[in-house]
């Protein structure tokens, strides 16, 4: 393994433990990380799509023993979001690789933006009969041991959204967090914990929905494939360990920075040709 | 509030697959590494285990909610439709 598959392993490793630790999937800086190495950005996207299908399935797991995860609110948003990651999957191979690094730089930027001003939303109060579609559940916070009570309200709505944040998912190869996590905390109440396991939990089937169209045009190159997933899963498991022993305003803020530049890097290749 | 829902099949499936997708690619980089022509082949391996995990815990849960949470088990066949709709189309783009 030596020259580019090497390089994508370490820079994979960087990529999964700093995702885990700012909490973004690690699409968001594979995908740059990897066309800076020079992979073409398709093969850069499909790739991704495979790390985040690993970091999903590997996180869900502890999230769902945990009891944050909620399987039903993921599953009813999941139907609108796989179904985006289809269209996203398959809308991305008409697509030249320059209009999809504009885009991602679009998206990068965006990102950024929402990460300076991030705030979360407490639940709503759960009171009186649920409405035809709400979910009522709860589950035990950790950092004070008492049960939170919670109603998702506003599903029909936020299925809506969420075939966006699967479009967005197979077109650019990112995890689709950035949509589902303000979707389900703002719009449907659900604290910002629950949203983040839920999220986590959707995004390998959408992943994977996109994945396969990928694998089916020839843009996933094997042991790139090997080495990028490979790299993320160990990252992410080590970021996981120190998310909580490092200050997060940092991070966020080295986020900020990186993400800029790689939109900047992704906007120029854009512009560039 | 809510009954505690069941898990088990669906973490148990997440966990192998993760597991034998990264031992796969822990191969095929050990074969790379090594000049062996099996590598492409175990990472293909990987990729398609990889890509398969979700649809196995789906199922699973699908398996273990029909008894007592029977939307749960219901909705979980609905995203199981929505990825064979993806797996069809991938199958005739490749023809």
């Amino acid at each position: 393994m030596i020259g580019p598959e090497l390089i994508a392993f370490v820079a994979a490793l960087g990529a999964g433990a700093f995702g885990a630790l700012v909490g973004v999937g690690g699409g968001l800086i594979t995908v740059p990380l990897l066309v800076a190495l020079g992979v073409e950005v398709h093969t850069a996207i499909g790739v991704s799509l495979l790390g985040v299908i690993s970091i999903s399935t590997a996180g869900s797991a502890s999230y769902l023993m945990a009891g944050f995860a909620n399987r039903r609110i993921g599953l009813t948003l999941l139907v609108a979001t796989a179904a985006g990651g289809i269209v996203g999957g398959y809308v991305a191979g008409l697509l030249d690789g320059r209009v999809l690094s504009g885009l991602f730089g679009v998206v990068l930027v965006f990102v950024a933006a929402q990460m300076l001003r991030a705030r979360s939303r407490p639940p709503a109060e759960v009171v009186g009969e649920p409405a035809a579609f709400d979910i009522d559940a709860s589950y035990l916070e950790p950092t004070t041991g008492e049960t939170i009570e919670y109603r998702a309200r506003n599903v029909g709505a936020a299925s809506l959204v969420s075939i966006g944040a699967g479009v967005i998912s197979g077109l650019l190869g990112v995890g689709g967090g950035i949509i589902n996590v303000p979707t389900m905390n703002v719009l449907m109440h659900v604290p910002i914990r629950v949203a983040t396991a839920t999220s986590t939990y959707m995004l390998g089937a959408t992943a994977a929905a996109s994945a396969v169209l990928y694998l089916s045009r020839g843009q996933i190159d094997m042991m790139l494939a090997a080495a990028v997933v490979a790299g993320m899963f160990l990252g992410a498991a080590v970021g996981a360990r120190y998310s909580r022993r490092v200050p997060r305003q940092i991070l966020s803020m080295l986020f900020v920075i990186i993400a800029s530049v790689f939109a900047v890097q992704m906007l120029l290749r854009y512009l560039a040709s | 509030m809510s009954e505690r829902p069941h898990i088990a099949w669906s973490v148990r499936a997440l966990k192998s697959g993760a597991a034998f997708a990264l031992g796969l690619f822990l191969s095929a980089i050990a074969l790379h590494l090594v000049g062996h022509p099996a590598a492409e082949k175990a990472a293909l391996l990987g990729v398609l285990a990889l890509i398969a995990t979700p649809a196995i815990s789906l199922a699973a849960t699908a398996l273990e909610a029909w008894a007592r949470e029977r939307q749960t088990a219901v909705l979980a066949l609905a995203v199981l439709a929505v990825l064979s709709v993806a797996t069809a189309l991938a199958l005739f783009m490749s023809r």
